[in-house]
């Protein structure tokens, strides 16, 4: 008995881990033994389990009998066994890889149309002007329009847009980069890489080696590895559409550019826009940071200062350190300075230290001697002449120059085919192809000059070039179909270079002389020449440059008058230039010839001697002037009416609505004002787009058989006093105006519509009367 | 399924498993361009990047999971165009392919291939060379999926039409550049 007393019983030698918290609880004992009890419990306490790096389950530092409890009751083991024993803390570990968000861009411009179905040579659709989608500067226009309203921010997909481009090619020589008829040739190819290798450069080729090719080129590389993503181009007036033209035609992919032109209110809206490039005059940038440039004025600068990458074109225009333009360009920050100029230096030193105290501040001093800023700026200036150039240049050199109409051009433009439109709807059938081209080449002479202001945006830029040629000792020949219309009337304004004029109304002796003065007098650099009369023996290799002032229909005649100077004897190369003009019946013109004639190229030789008027279908031809085949029935005004005749008989609600019919169809939202008349303003029309809003205050006189007089416009004008917010006032009458109104209304935003007019308006955009009257209830109920 | 895609306008897609800068992640990103090349659409996915744990628990079918189920289908299925192929650069890419209704080709430099077979069935899918015409760019060799041969068959004249005037690689190159600008434009593509 004594000993079973101090028996004791091992229940377990050891632990082992366990993969869950067990408890174990002794049942009864089976042991024969008399007067059993529990003595005592102990308690094995171990460590929490940790869950260790490699995810196992770490042996428990601790193994000790660490509680010793009095002998429980067998029933509250259980409990008491729970409340002692620590759990070990369950951790929760979310073991799920969630799906990222998915960003990015569809991009629709190339595979729409445009440059890359002609690229493609896919098969294109003609516009509803008849014309191949990709050629016509409409169709085009209009989706510039619609593309920068939606384009108020560039997103990050736009930003990678030029670097998901394919490669230019090693030499530039990937097809699908360029346009067939895009070569660089191999010193503007080695220009483009010195661009790109510098961030601070002065490329100073002589005018015509394509100075702003190369650079577009550049940009576009820049561009594609993302080390830019906006650029500042800023150049003088005259070549603006041009650039504009060459962003298009040679990087196409950078197809945000921003215009910075336009009143100023406009232009600060611009300068907001996001884009990839932005276009600007040095005029304007002066203007838009005429804070900085004034120092001291509390006005806030318009334009914006930070760009990657500024490009100076005729960068000479800063050579004077103290003009306000060359501080305007100072103020750009910009780590990309590119300058181009045929004359960096015109007649100083100092002019070439103000130059690159813009692009390179710092390296060179006014004082400094000349070797010294030879030296100096040897590594950041490349320059050649074209006989450098000659061996890669052929033997001739075509430009395409585009220009935009001034404004009194393009308002005596739209007049003339108004109501020139009108003139031949009247003829209903009896329209021919005679007619029409006769309206063309009325609008052709006005895209060389204004006849009533004698304005002429060509005219600006042939002196431009005229300047800088002469400062190379070149000469020009300039020729045109029109010789009283065009070349009588430009003669004057040239006489700073010697003009001659060559045309049939001069004796053989007169001739003579002209042609002998033109080539042995270095005063005589220009010959204004009509093709007619210049004959295809004469030869002029004196001149290296020619200007086709407008455009021809038959190519040939235009490669007749090149080789004038393209023959035995020239020995330098022969630049040809064509200046066209934006948004004309030249920009149609050339662009339906352009097509057909890549069609002839396909099939019949590349100096087809044949006169395209008769190659273009009288379909074609119509669809020039937004007009319908005579055999086809239109909508809207009836064409055999005499425009007045027409509006007699409506009444004067009738009118006003038609008016207000018209303004919704050119995309204005339209408010009619109530009965009795909201200062004498009929209606109001309002239109919102990127660069602003337009509000025109209509006023309607339906007046066939009475001329609109001074008061008329008088009235309108006090109202617009009153109302700064209207943009521009407008008269629309069904008859005339007066000379007094129309000489009040002369640069005081008033415009003024006649019948003829109207009547045109009404016709190009198919708005007929009778349309309206359901949304009249509304409208003045709005009004 | 095959004239299905010959009628379908001509794109191909790129599409591409990158590493994140920090090495600790992945993001995808798909480019169809047209056969010239001319991109058209480009979409990108945020980066996935595992925790400690998820990388072990995952082990190897980590990266697959995070190529194939997280970025790659979610990637063709946003896009707004229908490309006639995908081209990737990864095999594991391929894995795609049973999830979309695109073929999905597997596409390298001759000469990279360490089969010796290098047409003609392997192991996994069907192999084929592709010569650029004229020799403008160097050939490559293209794999299908191993339970889609018939994508072989389908796209083989595409790529052909590919390679004369794009080097089926160059694109990848693009991705690679474009993803680099937008992560240092936006922190949450890094």
């Amino acid at each position: 008995m004594g000993m079973l007393t101090r028996l004791r019983v091992r229940l377990a030698s050891k632990l082992l881990p366990l993969l869950r918290a067990e408890i174990w609880r002794i049942g009864q004992v089976g042991l024969e033994l008399p007067t059993v009890y529990l003595d005592r419990v102990a308690i094995a306490t171990i460590a929490a389990p940790v869950v260790s790096d490699d995810l196992c389950v770490a042996h428990p530092e601790l193994h000790q009998f660490t509680a010793v409890l009095a002998a429980p009751k067998r029933e509250d083991l259980d409990a008491h066994f729970c409340e002692v024993l620590a759990y070990p803390e369950i951790l929760e570990i979310d073991i799920r890889l969630g799906r990222p968000m998915c960003d990015g861009k569809a991009y629709r411009e190339d595979a729409e149309g445009g440059k890359a179905a002609l690229r493609a040579g896919q098969p294109e659709r003609n516009c509803r002007h008849g014309i191949r989608e990709s050629w016509c500067a409409i169709c085009r226009r209009q989706e510039e329009e619609r593309k920068r309203a939606a384009a108020t921010v560039i997103d990050l997909f736009d930003l990678v847009f030029p670097i998901l481009q394919p490669p230019l090619g090693d030499d530039f020589d990937n097809p699908i980069a360029f346009l067939p008829s895009q070569q660089l040739y191999g010193f503007q190819r080695e220009g483009v890489k010195f661009l790109v290798e510098n961030d601070r450069a002065l490329l100073a080729d002589e005018m015509g080696l394509g100075k702003s090719i190369q650079t577009i080129v550049a940009l576009r590389i820049l561009f594609r590895t993302g080390k830019v993503r906006n650029c500042l181009v800023v150049c003088p007036k005259s070549v603006l559409t041009d650039w504009e033209r060459k962003f298009w035609d040679w990087a196409p992919e950078l197809n945000r550019l921003v215009r910075v032109s336009g009143p100023a209110g406009h232009r600060e809206v611009l300068w907001k826009t996001e884009a990839y490039v932005y276009l600007v005059t040095y005029e304007t940038l002066r203007e838009d940071l005429s804070c900085t440039v004034r120092k001291g004025d509390n006005a806030e600068d318009v334009a914006r200062r930070q760009f990657d990458a500024v490009v100076l074109d005729e960068i000479q225009k800063i050579k004077n350190p103290s003009a306000q333009i060359t501080q305007a360009a100072r103020t750009i920050d910009a780590k990309i300075r590119w300058g181009l100029s045929g004359t960096p230096m015109e007649n100083r030193t100092d002019e070439l230290v103000s130059v690159f105290d813009v692009l390179k501040p710092g390296l060179l001093h006014y004082g400094d001697p000349v070797y010294k800023i030879k030296n100096e700026i040897k590594r950041y200036m490349r320059r050649r002449r074209k006989k450098e150039a000659l061996p890669d240049l052929p033997e001739k050199v075509y430009h395409e120059v585009w220009l935009e109409l001034s404004a009194s051009q393009r308002a005596a433009y739209e007049r003339a085919k108004e109501e020139g439109v009108v003139e031949l709807n009247k003829k209903g059938d009896a329209l021919t192809v005679t007619h029409v081209l006769q309206l063309i080449n009325k609008l052709k002479q006005i895209c060389n000059l204004d006849p009533r202001e004698e304005e002429s945006c060509k005219l600006e830029y042939l002196k431009d070039e005229l300047d800088k040629m002469s400062e190379q000792e070149e000469k020009a020949i300039v020729f045109s179909q029109y010789p009283e219309k065009t070349l009588a009337r430009i003669e004057s304004d040239l006489r700073d270079f010697g003009p001659m004029r060559y045309h049939g109304q001069l004796s053989q002796n007169e001739r003579d002389r002209v042609v002998q003065d033109f080539r042995n007098d270095g005063s005589k650099k220009v010959l204004l020449m009509s093709v007619q009369a210049g004959g295809t023996g004469l030869t002029l290799v004196e001149a290296n440059n020619v200007f086709h002032y407008d455009l021809w229909w038959n190519p040939a005649v235009a490669v007749q008058a090149e080789d004038r100077t393209h023959r035995i004897g020239q020995r330098k190369t022969v630049f040809v230039n064509y200046l066209r003009t934006v948004d004309t019946i030249e920009e149609r013109i050339r662009n339906l010839l352009a097509a057909k004639r890549q069609l002839f190229d396909e099939v019949i030789d590349e100096l087809s001697d044949t006169d395209l008027r008769t190659s273009l279908s009288e379909e074609e031809l119509y669809a020039l002037l937004d007009l319908k085949h005579p055999n086809r029935k239109g909508k809207g005004v009836d064409r055999n009416k005499e425009p007045a005749a027409f509006f007699d008989s409506m009444s004067p609600t009738e009118f006003e609505r038609l008016a207000a019919d018209l303004y919704e169809a050119m995309g204005y939202h339209v408010r009619l004002t109530s009965a009795s008349k909201d200062g004498g303003i009929d209606l109001y029309a309002k239109r919102v787009t990127d660069t602003g809003q337009t509000l025109l205050a209509v006023q309607c006189k339906h007046y066939p058989a009475r001329k609109v007089g001074v008061q008329t416009a008088r009235e309108l004008y006090g109202v617009m006093q009153t109302q700064p917010d209207i943009t521009q006032g407008v008269i629309v009458t069904s008859g005339q105006f007066s000379t007094e109104c129309r000489d009040f209304s002369k640069g005081k935003r008033i415009e003024l519509v006649d019948s003829s007019r109207f009547a045109g308006l009404c016709m190009k955009h198919g708005v007929a009367a009778g349309k309206r009257q359901k949304t009249e209830t509304d409208d003045r109920n709005r009004s | 399924m095959h004239e299905k895609h010959e009628h379908r306008n001509k794109m191909v897609g790129f599409l591409h498993l990158l590493l994140t800068e920090a090495k600790d992640g992945f993001l995808s990103a798909l480019l169809v361009t047209d056969i010239r090349g001319i991109p058209q659409e480009f979409r990108c996915t945020r980066p996935v990047k595992p925790t400690a744990i998820q990388q072990k628990l995952y082990g190897d079918k980590l990266k697959p999971y995070i190529a194939v189920n997280l970025c790659g289908v979610p990637l063709v299925e946003s896009l707004e165009n229908s490309p006639a192929a995908i081209l990737v650069r990864e095999k594991l890419l391929l894995g795609v392919r049973p999830f979309v209704e695109f073929p999905v080709i597997y596409v390298e430099k001759s000469g990279e291939a360490i089969e010796i077979q290098s047409v003609g069935l392997s192991n996994g899918g069907l192999r084929l060379k592709i010569e650029s015409p004229g020799g403008r760019f160097q050939p490559v060799s293209c794999e299908t999926h191993p339970d889609f041969h018939e994508d072989g068959e389908t796209i083989s004249d595409v790529l052909k039409e590919i390679s004369e005037n794009l080097d089926p690689l160059e694109p990848f190159g693009r991705i690679l550049s474009a993803v680099k600008v937008i992560g240092q434009k936006d922190d949450r593509f890094v």
